[in-house]
C-alpha cells in the first residue's frame, strides 16, 4: 500500500518536474502512472497527494483561472523553487555542516539535521567520514518539539506552568517569541497574555502538552525585541551588596579565589582577598564548606554568620 | 532505521537519486551507510524506482538503476538530478547548530561561519533567517577557556588544563584529548581522555582554571566517543555512610541520590554510598546542622576536626 503511494508519489513529482506547461487534473489522473479507481476516490487521493508533497516542501504551482472560462486550474513544479540552488561547499564547510547536523544526534531536531545534510552532500560536496561530535544539544523537556512548531509557525500557545518554588500549576496563553537554550535548559520567551507582558518560562516546569491555539502567524514579534536581554534579567545577579576581606591559604580556595576583586600575599602562607557578597547566607555557606582555607576578616555580619553555621555542626558532631 | 511512510520514503529518494548521479559507480554499502539504510532496504528502494519515471513510461522515460556489479548507476532521471531546496526544519537545526559554531569559533573564523549560515539560508525552501535569530543555543564558559576548548575541538589538539576539584579544594594539571562539549543538567562539560587518569572524563568548563593547546594530535583511545556521562555515579561497592537530615533539608535526599532507612516527620536518616568523602564534610559544613554524620565514625569524626580547626582561626 505505501509502498504503491510512494511510487505514484515519486510519479507525480516527476510529472510536474518535467512539464513546461501547467497540467491539468484530469490530464494528471489519465496519464501520471499510479492513478486507479472511480473518479470520486480519484479525486479525494489526488487532493491528498498535493497535501502530502507540499508538506515535505515540493511548491506545486497552481495556474490562476481565467473566472470568464470555465477552465480546470493547472499544476506545476517551478525547478527553480524545487531544487536547490547552484552551491558550492569547501571541506571546511563542510566540516562546520557535520557538526551543526551531529549537535542534534541526541536531541529534538535529528531528524531534519541528517536529511538536510544528505541534501547538501548530494549536491556532489564532500563528505566528511568521520566527525568527532564537537558540539552535542539536548532538548530532554518534552514540551520542546511543540514549542519549536509554535515559534517557527508564530502560533499562540496555551500550556500548564509550575513557578519556581510553588506545586500550584497555572494554565499560561503565551505568544511565543523565541526558544533560548542557556547551558542546557531551554527557556520560552514571549508575551503572557494574560498578564500582557513579556514572560520567561523554563521548559522543564512545563506540565503537559501545550496546546496551539489560532492559526499560523497568529502574533507578530516586535521588530526590535532583545531576547536575550529578557533572559539575561531572568538570571541577572542581583547587586553586590558590600564587599567583604578574608584571610585564603595560598593554593586554597580557588572558587573564591575567582570571585575576588582584589588579592594581595601577606606572608608565606596567607593572601588577603576582597570579595563581592551578594548575600550573606549564600556567601557564609560557602566559606565554611571551604573549612579552615578561609578565615574571614571583615564585615562582622559575615563573620559572624560563619561562625554560627560552623557552631552549628559541631553542636551535632560532638 | 529507514523511514517507511510513503512520504518518508519519497524524501529518501529525492535525495538518494541526485547523490548517486553525482558519485556513479559509488560502492552499494557506501551508499547504504550514506543514508543508514541496510543494503537490503537499499536494494528495496532502488526496486521502487525501477517503475518510475516520466508519462509514457516506456524504457525511455523510466529510471534506469543497475547494481550488477556492486558498484551504483542511476540514469534517466535528469528531473530529479538535483537535491530538493531544505525544509524550514532542515535548515533551522543546520542554523541553529552554526550560530553556536559561530559563537565559539576562532575571530577569524566566524566571518566564514556567518557566509554559511547566509548559504543555508538561502537554499531553504523560504527564508528562515527570521526564525533562526529566535532560536538559539548558548554554551557558557569562561570565554578564554571556551575558545580554547572550541580550538582545540576544531583543529584536534590536546589541552593542558589546570582543573579545580572543590571538594578537594586543589587544582591539577592534566593533559587531555578533547571529544566533545556537552551539556547535562544546566552545566557544560569538556568529555576528554584523562591521560593521568588513562580514562575519559568530563570537566566542567567553568571549572577549567586555564587551557592551553598542546600541538600535538588529539587521539583519544577510544571506540565509542559517545560514552554516557556516568562518571559521577560511585560505584556500587563503594563503602556507605548513613546521614541524619531535617526535613526541610529534603532536596537532599534526590540531590545525593540516597535512600530513606528512617523517616519520623522530624529527622529523616538516611543511606549513602560515599563516592568522595570530602565533597560530604564539605556539604556538612556549609549546612549548619542541618546534616548529621552518623556513620562511619571516622567519617564523623573527620567534619568534628574540620570545623574544630576552622573555629580555631576566629579564637
Amino acid at each position: 500500500m505505501s509502498r504503491e503511494k510512494t511510487e505514484r508519489l515519486l510519479n507525480l513529482t516527476m510529472a510536474l518536474l518535467g512539464t513546461r506547461t501547467f497540467l491539468t487534473k484530469s490530464q494528471i489522473l489519465s496519464t501520471v502512472a499510479g492513478y486507479e479507481g472511480n473518479a470520486e476516490s480519484l479525486d479525494r487521493m489526488f487532493e491528498r497527494d498535493k497535501d502530502d508533497l507540499r508538506e515535505l516542501g515540493i511548491p506545486i504551482e497552481v495556474q490562476a483561472t481565467d473566472p470568464l472560462f470555465d477552465d480546470e486550474p493547472g499544476y506545476r513544479i517551478d525547478r527553480r523553487h524545487y531544487q536547490l540552488p547552484e552551491l558550492r561547499f569547501t571541506a571546511k564547510e563542510m566540516g562546520w555542516l557535520n557538526v551543526a547536523a551531529q549537535a542534534w544526534q541526541r536531541a529534538a531536531l535529528s531528524g531534519p539535521a541528517t536529511e538536510g545534510l544528505r541534501k547538501l552532500i548530494a549536491t556532489g560536496a564532500e563528505a566528511q567520514e568521520e566527525v568527532e561530535p564537537l558540539l552535542q544539544f539536548s532538548t530532554p523537556e518534552p514540551a520542546f518539539t511543540a514549542l519549536f512548531d509554535a515559534v517557527r509557525d508564530r502560533k499562540v500557545v496555551r500550556f500548564g506552568y509550575r513557578r519556581a518554588g510553588s506545586d500550584v500549576t497555572q494554565e499560561r496563553t503565551v505568544d511565543p517569541w523565541g526558544l533560548l537554550s542557556n547551558s542546557g535548559r531551554w527557556y520560552l520567551v514571549g508575551r503572557d497574555h494574560d498578564r500582557d507582558q513579556v514572560r520567561v518560562f523554563r521548559l522543564s516546569r512545563i506540565e503537559g502538552a501545550p496546546s496551539f491555539r489560532g492559526p499560523e502567524g497568529g502574533f507578530v514579534v516586535p521588530a526590535d525585541v532583545d531576547l536575550w536581554s529578557h533572559l539575561a534579567l531572568l538570571d541577572a545577579p542581583a547587586a553586590h551588596r558590600y564587599q567583604a576581606t578574608v584571610e585564603m591559604r595560598k593554593d586554597r580556595a580557588f572558587i573564591l579565589r575567582r570571585q575576588a576583586v582584589h588579592l594581595q600575599g601577606i606572608d608565606e602562607e596567607w593572601d588577603l582577598v576582597t570579595l563581592p557578597i551578594r548575600d550573606t547566607d549564600h556567601s557564609a555557606r560557602e566559606i565554611a564548606a571551604l573549612g579552615d582555607a578561609v578565615r574571614v576578616t571583615e564585615p562582622l555580619e559575615l563573620k559572624n554568620a560563619v561562625i554560627s553555621l560552623l557552631k552549628k555542626v559541631q553542636s551535632r558532631h560532638g | 532505521m529507514a523511514d517507511r511512510t510513503a512520504t518518508g520514503r519519497l524524501r529518501r529518494l529525492l535525495a538518494l537519486v541526485p547523490y548517486v548521479l553525482a558519485h556513479q559507480g559509488a560502492p552499494m554499502a557506501e551508499v547504504a551507510a550514506r543514508f543508514d539504510l541496510s543494503e537490503k532496504e537499499l536494494i528495496d528502494d532502488l526496486h521502487l524506482l525501477w517503475v518510475c519515471g516520466l508519462p509514457g513510461y516506456s524504457h525511455l522515460e523510466l529510471i534506469d538503476v543497475s547494481y550488477d556489479s556492486g558498484d551504483l548507476y542511476i540514469r534517466n532521471a535528469d528531473v530529479i538530478s538535483s537535491p530538493m531546496r531544505l525544509h524550514q526544519d532542515e535548515a533551522l537545526s543546520l542554523l541553529i547548530g552554526l550560530q553556536l559554531l559561530e559563537h565559539l569559533a576562532a575571530p577569524e573564523e566566524q566571518a566564514a561561519i556567518a557566509d554559511l549560515r547566509a548559504k543555508i539560508n538561502a537554499a531553504a525552501v523560504e527564508s528562515v533567517a527570521h526564525t533562526s535569530d529566535r532560536i538559539a543555543i548558548v554554551a557558557t564558559a569562561e570565554s578564554a577557556v571556551g575558545n580554547t576548548v572550541a580550538e582545540a575541538l576544531t583543529r584536534s589538539r590536546r589541552l593542558l588544563i589546570d582543573y579545580f576539584v572543590p571538594s578537594r579544594d586543589e587544582v591539577t594539571q592534566r593533559e587531555i584529548d578533547p571529544i566533545a562539549v556537552t551539556t547535562v543538567d544546566g552545566q557544560t562539560y569538556l568529555r576528554a581522555w584523562c591521560r593521568r587518569a588513562e580514562a575519559i572524563r568530563h570537566f566542567r568548563l567553568d571549572r577549567i582554571m586555564v587551557a592551553k593547546i598542546v600541538d600535538r594530535p588529539s587521539a583519544p583511545p577510544i571506540q565509542d566517543p559517545l560514552v554516557e556521562l556516568t562518571a559521577f555515579t560511585p560505584s556500587s561497592d563503594a563503602p556507605t555512610a548513613r546521614l541524619r537530615i531535617n526535613h526541610h533539608a529534603r532536596w537532599l535526599i534526590e540531590y545525593l541520590s540516597a535512600t530513606i532507612a528512617n523517616d519520623d516527620g522530624e529527622l529523616i536518616d538516611l543511606l549513602i554510598t560515599i563516592g568522595d568523602e570530602d565533597r560530604i564534610v564539605a556539604l556538612a559544613c556549609q549546612l549548619g546542622g542541618a546534616l548529621e554524620v552518623l556513620d562511619p565514625p571516622e567519617l564523623r569524626g573527620r567534619v568534628a576536626e574540620r570545623v574544630k580547626s576552622t573555629l580555631s582561626l576566629y579564637a
